[in-house]
């Protein structure tokens, strides 16, 4: 049961309250590190995304209107598009090189980590079994990994034009599910 | 329900793209420019951020490191801390582009801040030296490879001085044109063109005064600039303004 108010804490921050800035650093620094990681696959540069993203949280908090979307899904996106940042240009690879660099779940492991640790009775978790596996395949490694089209393909050896084909046909029937 | 129409099913479709991080960047920049003008748009891209939300609120916590907050919290004061830790890990790369992505653009200027060069810059007396009054705030815009094309600097009375860094090369019949986005809800502004590639300075129409981390950029436009009144030609460069420290 989620009680923390994520809007009532990005006001605060614009209002230059520290301390709540803190209080979602104690709520979600923990998940949004996991989900950086899950992008950027090297803990060290997980942690970077994270900390920029807590910067730009708390500089950006005013830009944040309440009305118009969730806060929590604010945050998320700050991060998601730090860690997409990241990793774009084929810049994952040269990442990888590193020698100190942790064994790390292969992209696979992690969708259908994600997916398992979504709730048994959660909607989309229903919705995302019952697509067919290699479209499934393109949006979770799509959102869950950070994996662009050409990475996809790469990664399931089939065509580029496959695998934007079954990506839209995935999200039409995925949003077609949960409608 | 499960009959939406097809109009609908692809404003989805396309949300859902742009969320999952899927577009490449001719087409994040056309949807981004679509989203500041279609409120269902902008409902559609909501709905799906929130939809796929679950999956990242669902992942295993990560222990952060001890310090990881400190750090954090060091860096909350401004306090001439030019560069972000992740920038600075690959400042030697090129910076991608994403235009009116603030996250990208605050990364491509951190990257640049990385390298050292708006330290030059903003430590050294450039814009006292070439204008006597002090300006607002101050942009570097930065090309795709993040080499610095050009100044910004913001003053009192919707005044701007765009101070080109080298020769910008002009197609014959285009002309420079200069932006910036004071609010994404409303989407960019022309202030105005750019007679060549010299310092000029201009006055753009009535708009709140600059602030902080306003995006500025200049586009290569029709000659008379562009025809929808928006950006739609290739970015010669871009940035975020910045407050010096005078």
């Amino acid at each position: 049961m989620e009680t923390f108010d994520y809007a009532g804490t990005l006001l605060s921050c614009a209002d230059g309250d520290r301390s709540a800035l803190r209080r979602l650093y104690d709520e979600e620094a923990g998940r949004l590190i996991a989900v950086a990681l899950r992008i950027v696959r090297r803990r060290e540069l997980a942690e970077d995304v994270v900390h920029d993203a807590f910067i730009a949280i708390w500089q950006r908090a005013a830009t944040f209107d309440p009305a118009i979307g969730s806060a929590r899904a604010w945050i998320y996106t700050v991060v998601r598009n730090r860690a997409l940042n990241a990793v774009r240009d084929g810049k994952r690879e040269n990442l990888q090189d590193t020698p100190d660099a942790e064994p790390e779940p292969a992209p696979d492991s992690i969708i259908v980590d994600a997916v398992e640790r979504l709730a048994s009775e959660s909607r989309l978790r229903g919705c995302l079994e019952r697509l067919e596996p290699e479209k499934r395949d393109c949006v979770l490694l799509s959102y869950v990994t950070g994996f662009s089209h050409a990475e996809i393909s790469d990664r399931l050896g089939v065509p580029l034009g496959t695998v934007k084909s079954w990506v839209k046909r995935g999200l039409a029937a995925l949003q077609e599910c949960m409608a | 329900m499960s009959g939406g129409s097809a109009r609908d099913d692809d404003i989805g479709v396309l949300a859902a793209s742009f969320v999952t991080g899927l577009m490449d960047e001719p087409e994040r920049r056309a949807f981004e420019q679509r989203l500041a003008q279609e409120p269902a748009l902008r409902a559609a891209v909501e709905a799906a951020r929130v939809r796929f939300l679950e999956i990242d609120v669902a992942a295993r916590p990560v222990a952060a490191s001890a310090g990881l907050w400190d750090r954090i919290a060091s860096g909350l004061d401004g306090e001439r801390r030019p560069i972000s830790l992740a920038a600075a890990r690959r400042a030697s790369a090129a910076a991608p582009s994403a235009p009116t992505r603030p996250s990208t653009n605050r990364a491509f200027w951190q990257g640049f801040a990385a390298a050292s060069l708006a330290a030059v810059l903003i430590g050294g007396s450039l814009w006292t030296a070439l204008w006597p009054r002090a300006p607002r705030l101050v942009v570097v815009l930065l090309d795709a490879q993040a080499r610095p094309v050009s100044i910004v600097e913001t003053f009192e009375g919707q005044t701007i001085r765009v101070v080109p860094l080298g020769n910008i090369e002009i197609p014959q019949g285009r002309t420079l044109q200069v932006w910036t986005l004071p609010d994404p809800a409303t989407g960019p502004v022309s202030i105005g063109l750019l007679p060549g590639a010299s310092a000029t300075t201009l006055k753009g129409p009535s708009l709140p005064a600059p602030k902080l981390d306003q995006l500025y950029e200049i586009t290569i436009e029709a000659a008379g600039g562009s025809p929808t009144g928006k950006p739609t030609g290739p970015i010669v460069g871009k940035g975020f303004a910045k407050a010096p420290q005078i």
